[in-house]
C-alpha cells in the first residue's frame, strides 16, 4: 500500500476536507455520525502522517514526498508540496493535536455541533498545508486560510468577550501578513529579473541573490507577519484575549500549532533568505525574545484566570523558541525546534485540562477552586505532569529543549543564557503557585466537593501526550535526528565566517 | 428581369449589412429590441399572464443578449460602422459581464419587488436599455458614441433609482443621482469639446494620432480635456473626491437597483475611461504626470472609501463605501498605465460582480420588512435562523475582504502583482493595507449575522422564503466566487489577452 507514486502528502492535506464534504451531507442532529466522520478523517490522516514519519529519510536535507502540479502557469505558481525534517515533525504534531482536539470536543460543544467539526477539519487542512507548502504563493494561501476557521471558532464558540477577541485576532494577523504578501510578490518578480522566468517556487526563491539593503526591508516585512503569529513581545496582545475566549479545542490548536507557524516561518524564510539581515537583526530579535520571556512570565504570575495564565506562559515559552532560533547556532536552533514540539505538547495538554475542568465547573478563575486534588485525584496527576513538563523538569520534554536553547543563548552572550534561566525559575513560580492554589489546601467552596473525575474518554486523550512528554524527556535522540540535517542546512550560511557581517555583494544568499 | 432586380437588391442589402457590420452590434440590437418589446407587454390585455410575460421575455432577451455577446467576443477584432465602434475580445468579455449581471439582477428583482407588493413593468426594459448603453460605451471608439452610450445608461439608471415611486427616499436618491449625473455628463462633454477643439476629431485613434504626431502632449487643451474626462468618468465610478453622491443614492435606492448600480455601470464607466485614456495618450505619457495623478486618485479612493465604511451602521451605506474602495483597488492597476494591467481590472470586475451580487441577493431576501431594516441590528441572528444563508455570507464576505481561497483574493493578488511588477511599491502597500482595514467592516457584518441572537427580528427572519430564481443566483455567484478563487488561471489569461487587444 502507498507506493512511491501515491500522493500521500496531498492526501494528508485534503483528507480533512473530504471529511468536510461528507459532513455537509449529514444532518446536524446526528451527533454520533458526525463524531465518527470527523474522528476517522483525523485518524486516517494521523496514520498517513505516521507512515511518512517512519519512511522519512533523515540522512538528506532535501524535501521528500514532493508533489508538484501546475496551478497558475502564467504567474509561475504551482501546487508544490514536500516535507523536510522540520516540517515533518510539525505536521506530525498538528495531526496528533487535531485529532485530540476533535475528541476532546465531543461533549463540551453543545450548539452548532456540525459547523464546529467542519471548522476544526478546515483548520487541520490549513495547518498541514502551511508546513508542507513549497511554493510561496501556496504557503501564503494556507497561511491566510487558517484565519477563517480560527476566527469563526473564537467568534461563535468562544467565551463572553469572543467578539472583541476574534476581531482582534483576525485584524492583528491580517495586518501582519499584508507586508509579507507584497514581499512574496516582490521576490517572485526578482526571480524573473534573475532567472528570466517568474517563479514562486522555493527551489527558485532560495537561489536568489538579494542585496543586503533590500534583505533588511524584506526581513522586516516577513518578520512582522511571523512575529505577530509567534507572538513576539510587542505584538503579543491579541494572544491572551484569543486564548481566553477560544473554546478549549481552539486554544489547543492555537497554542499547539498556530503559534509554531510563526517560528516555522522565521526558520523557513527569514534565516535562509536574508542571512545578512538576520545577522544584523539577531541582537534585536533576541532582545525582544528575552523581554517576552520575562514579561510573559511576570504577567502569568498575576493572572487570576487559569487560561490567561497559560496564555501568558505561552508568550514566555515562545520567547525561548525565538531566542533559540536567533542564537544562530546549532545548539540553540535544534533546541528551538524541539521546544516547538514540547510547547505544543505541554501547553496543548494544559489547555485540554483547563477545558475539562471548565466543562465541569464553568469557571476558569483560580479563586473558584482550591483543594480539588482530593475530589479529582486523576485530574490532579495529569495536571501535575503537564505543569512540570511546562516548567521543564528534568526527565520531561521541556527540560531538553530549554537546556539546549539556553546553551545556544549562552554561546552568543552569557547574559542571554542567564536571563533565559531566570525565565525558567519564574515559570516554576507561576505554574506551581497556580497548582497549589487550585489543587491543594482546604476545599472552600461546596461545589468543588462534587466534581466528577476524568472519564475514560478524557484519560484516553491525555495519555498519548503523557507518553510524548516522557519519551521526549528521556530519549529525544530519534526525534532530533529527524530534523538535524534540515537545521544544519539553514545554519550552513551562518557557519561560514566570511558571510558574516558582510557588506559586500558576493557570496550571499547561497 | 425581376430576378436580376431581386439579385441586385439582395446584393445591396448584403453590401449595406457588410459595410455597417451589423453583426458586431448584435447584442445591443437584441437588448434594445428586447427592451421595447418587453415594454409593450405592459399593455398586454390579460391581467393574469401580463406579469409573467413581462418577466420571462426580459429573461429570454437578456439570455439571448449574453449568448450574442459570447458570439461577438469570439469574432476576430474589427472596426465597424466606419470606425465608430470596435468589436474586440475586450469589449466582448465586458458585454458578457454586463448581460450576465443584468440577467442576475432581473432574476432577483422579480421576487424582490413582488414581496414589496409592487409590480413595475418599466423595470426590465430599463435594465436592458442600461445594458445596451454600457455595451456602446465599451465598444465605442469615438468619443461621441461613448458619450451617447453613457447617456443611454445614465437615463435608464436615473429612472431605476427612483423606480419605487411610493418611497420618498427612492425619489430623493433619484433626484440626487440625476443632478450629480448631469453635472458629470457636462464635465465629460466639456472634456470632449476640448479634445475636439485641439485635435479636430472625436475619434479616439484620431486624437491619439494627433497627440502622437505633434509635440502636443503639453498642449493645455489636451491636458485640460483629459482631466475633464477623468472628472466626468470619476463621478460615474465614484472616484474620490467625486464620490459624495454614492452613499446617499445607494441608501435610498431599492436594494436590487443598488446592486446593479454598484456593479455593471461602474465596470462600463471605468473600462471606458481606461480605454479612452490608454488609446489617446502616447506611450510616453506612461512616465508623465498622468499615471501619478491616477495613483493619487487610487490612494484617495481606497483610503477614503475604507475609512468611511468603518463606522457605518446601515449595510447599504457600508457597501456603498466598500464599492468606492473596490474602485480604488482597480485604479491601482490603472495607474500602472499599461494595457495588460487592464486585464486584471476585467478579472477584478468579474470577481466583484459575483461576490457583490451574491451578497446583496441574500440581503434582499433578509430585508423582509423593507430596506430600512438593513442595519447591522436588522440582520442580527440571521445565521441562527437560516444556517445556509450564514454559510454563503461567510464566503461572500471573506471574498469581499480578500481572504483566500476566494475570487476576491485572486483579484487583489493580480492587481497588486501588477503594481509590484511596475515597481509601484507604495501603491501596492497602500492597497494591501487598505484591504486589511476593510476586513474590519466586513467582519462586523458577519459577526452580527452569525453571533448575536436574533432578538426582536427572530420571527421576521424565520419567515424568509427563498424562491428558485434567487437560489440559482446565489448558487451561481457562490460557485463562481469559489471557483475564481481556486482556479483563476483561465480567466486571468483570457482577460490579459483581451486587454492586449485594446
Amino acid at each position: 500500500m502507498f507506493g512511491a507514486d501515491f500522493p500521500i502528502l496531498s492526501t494528508i492535506i485534503f483528507l480533512p476536507l473530504a471529511g468536510v464534504v461528507i459532513l455537509l451531507t449529514v444532518p446536524g442532529t446526528k451527533k454520533v455520525i458526525i463524531n465518527i466522520v470527523t474522528a476517522s478523517a483525523g485518524f486516517l490522516s494521523l496514520i498517513l502522517t505516521f507512515i511518512i514519519y517512519s519512511r522519512f529519510d533523515e540522512n538528506t536535507a532535501g524535501y521528500q514526498f514532493a508533489e508538484r502540479y501546475y496551478w497558475l502557469r502564467e504567474y509561475g505558481i504551482s501546487f508544490h508540496i514536500g516535507v523536510d525534517g522540520i516540517s515533518l515533525i510539525l505536521i506530525t504534531l498538528s495531526a496528533i493535536l487535531s485529532l485530540l482536539a476533535v475528541i476532546s470536543s465531543f461533549k463540551s460543544i453543545t450548539e452548532r455541533y456540525k459547523e464546529y467539526m467542519i471548522t476544526l477539519l478546515v483548520l487541520q487542512t490549513g495547518m498541514t498545508g502551511v508546513f508542507a507548502a513549497m511554493d510561496m504563493f501556496l504557503f501564503f494561501i494556507f497561511w491566510e486560510v487558517i484565519l477563517i476557521p480560527m476566527f469563526i471558532l473564537i467568534a461563535i464558540w468562544g467565551g463572553k468577550e469572543r467578539i472583541y477577541a476574534s476581531i482582534k485576532f483576525f485584524i492583528f494577523t491580517l495586518f501582519g501578513s499584508t507586508m509579507m504578501l507584497i514581499s512574496i510578490i516582490y521576490l517572485a518578480y526578482l526571480s524573473k529579473a534573475e532567472f528570466g522566468y517568474i517563479s514562486y517556487d522555493f527551489t527558485d526563491i532560495f537561489r536568489l541573490n538579494i542585496v543586503p539593503g533590500i534583505q533588511l526591508v524584506l526581513f522586516m516585512a516577513f518578520a512582522l507577519s511571523f512575529a505577530v503569529k509567534v507572538p513576539l513581545f510587542p505584538f503579543h496582545t491579541w494572544l491572551p484575549d484569543a486564548h481566553t475566549e477560544a473554546p478549549a479545542a481552539g486554544s489547543v490548536i492555537l497554542a499547539g500549532v498556530l503559534l509554531k507557524m510563526g517560528t516555522y516561518g522565521f526558520l523557513r524564510f527569514n534565516l535562509p533568505l536574508f542571512p545578512h539581515a538576520a545577522i544584523v537583526m539577531a541582537p534585536y530579535m533576541i532582545a525582544l525574545s528575552i523581554t517576552g520571556i520575562i514579561y510573559g512570565a511576570l504577567m502569568a504570575m498575576v493572572q487570576p484566570d487559569v487560561k490567561k495564565l497559560v496564555a501568558y506562559s505561552s508568550v514566555s515559552h515562545m520567547g525561548f523558541i525565538m531566542l533559540g532560533i536567533f542564537s544562530l547556532n546549532s545548539e540553540g536552533m535544534t533546541g528551538a525546534v524541539l521546544q516547538m514540539i514540547n510547547h505544543g505538547v505541554s501547553t496543548g495538554m494544559l489547555f485540554l485540562l483547563v477545558g475539562m475542568i471548565y466543562d465541569r465547573r464553568h469557571t476558569r478563575l483560580i479563586a473558584d477552586y482550591g483543594g480539588i486534588a482530593k475530589t479529582v485525584p486523576v485530574f490532579a496527576v495529569f495536571f501535575m505532569i503537564a505543569a512540570l513538563s511546562s516548567i521543564g523538569l528534568p526527565g520531561m520534554n521541556g527540560f531538553i529543549g530549554e537546556i539546549m536553547i539556553m546553551t545556544g543563548g549562552f554561546m552568543v552572550k552569557p547574559l542571554y543564557g542567564i536571563i533565559a534561566a531566570g525565565g525558567v525559575i519564574l515559570s516554576a513560580v507561576y505554574m506551581l503557585w497556580m497548582y497549589q492554589r487550585v489543587m491543594f489546601g482546604p476545599i472552600t467552596l461546596d461545589v468543588n466537593k462534587t466534581i466528577i473525575d476524568l472519564d475514560l474518554r478524557e484519560r484516553f486523550i491525555l495519555i498519548p501526550l503523557v507518553i510524548l512528554i516522557f519519551w521526549i524527556g528521556i530519549y529525544p535522540q530519534p526525534l532530533i535526528t529527524k530534523y538535524k540535517k534540515s537545521v544544519q542546512v539553514i545554519l550552513q550560511v551562518y557557519d561560514n565566517p566570511r558571510t558574516q557581517g558582510g557588506s559586500n555583494a558576493e557570496g550571499e544568499g547561497k | 428581369m425581376s430576378s436580376a432586380l431581386y439579385d441586385n437588391t439582395t446584393r445591396q442589402i448584403i453590401a449595406i449589412l457588410g459595410n455597417t457590420n451589423i453583426i458586431y452590434v448584435l447584442p445591443q440590437i437584441i437588448l434594445s429590441a428586447g427592451a421595447v418589446i418587453t415594454m409593450i407587454t405592459s399593455a398586454f390585455p390579460s391581467e393574469k399572464y401580463k406579469q409573467s410575460v413581462n418577466y420571462y421575455l426580459a429573461v429570454i432577451f437578456l439570455s439571448a443578449g449574453a449568448a450574442a455577446s459570447l458570439y461577438t467576443a469570439s469574432l476576430p477584432s474589427r472596426n465597424a460602422f466606419n470606425g465608430m465602434v470596435k468589436s474586440d475580445l475586450f469589449s466582448g468579455i465586458l458585454n458578457v459581464i454586463y448581460s450576465v449581471t443584468a440577467l442576475l439582477i432581473t432574476l432577483t428583482a422579480h421576487s424582490y419587488f413582488r414581496r414589496r407588493g409592487r409590480y413595475i413593468y418599466e423595470l426590465y426594459p430599463l435594465i436592458q436599455f442600461a445594458a445596451a448603453g454600457m455595451m456602446f460605451m465599451t465598444m465605442g471608439s469615438d468619443l461621441m458614441v461613448i458619450f451617447i452610450g453613457l447617456e443611454i445608461l445614465s437615463v435608464a439608471l436615473y429612472i431605476l433609482t427612483g423606480i419605487d415611486t411610493g418611497d420618498r427616499r427612492s425619489n430623493e436618491s433619484s433626484v440626487k443621482y440625476f443632478l450629480m449625473g448631469v453635472f458629470a455628463s457636462a464635465f465629460l462633454l466639456y472634456g470632449i469639446a476640448f479634445l475636439y477643439g485641439a485635435s479636430g476629431t472625436t475619434s479616439l485613434e484620431g486624437i491619439g494620432q494627433f497627440i502622437n504626431e505633434k509635440p502636443a502632449w503639453d498642449n493645455l487643451y489636451i491636458s485640460a480635456g483629459i482631466i475633464l474626462l477623468m472628472v466626468g468618468f470619476g463621478f460615474k465610478i465614484s472616484m474620490v473626491p467625486f464620490h459624495m453622491w454614492t452613499p446617499d443614492v445607494y441608501q435610498g435606492t431599492p436594494l436590487i437597483i443598488t446592486v446593479f448600480l454598484s456593479t455593471a455601470p461602474k465596470a462600463a464607466a471605468l473600462t471606458a475611461m481606461i480605454k479612452v485614456i490608454l488609446i489617446i495618450t502616447p506611450a510616453a505619457a506612461a512616465s508623465g504626470w498622468l499615471p501619478d495623478l491616477i495613483a493619487v486618485f487610487a490612494i484617495l479612493t481606497m483610503t477614503v472609501g475604507n475609512l468611511l465604511a468603518l463606522n457605518q451602521n446601515d449595510i447599504k451605506r457600508i457597501m456603498a463605501f466598500s464599492s468606492i474602495a473596490h474602485i480604488g483597488y482597480m485604479l491601482v492597476a490603472f495607474a500602472v498605465f499599461r494595457s495588460e494591467a487592464a486585464g486584471t481590472i476585467l478579472f477584478y470586475f468579474a470577481a466583484y460582480i459575483l461576490m457583490n451580487t451574491g451578497f446583496f441577493t441574500i440581503l434582499s431576501l433578509a430585508a423582509v420588512n423593507g430596506d430600512r431594516n438593513l442595519t447591522l441590528e436588522g440582520v442580527q441572528g440571521l445565521a441562527k435562523e437560516k444556517p445556509l444563508f450564514g454559510l454563503f455570507l461567510v464566503i461572500f464576505l471573506f471574498s469581499l475582504a480578500g481572504i483566500p481561497p476566494t475570487a476576491g483574493f485572486s483579484a487583489k493578488f493580480f492587481i497588486f502583482s501588477t503594481a509590484v511588477e511596475a515597481r509601484l511599491y507604495f501603491l501596492a502597500v497602500t492597497g494591501i493595507l487598505n484591504s486589511a482595514v476593510s476586513a474590519y467592516y466586513y467582519l462586523r457584518i458577519l459577526l452580527h449575522v452569525y453571533i448575536s441572537d436574533a432578538g426582536g427580528n427572530a420571527d421576521s427572519l424565520r419567515g424568509i422564503k427563498i424562491n428558485t430564481a434567487c437560489f440559482i443566483v446565489i448558487l451561481v455567484t457562490c460557485a463562481g466566487t469559489v471557483w475564481l478563487g481556486i482556479m483563476p488561471g483561465d480567466l486571468i489569461e483570457l482577460a490579459k489577452k483581451a486587454a492586449l487587444s485594446l
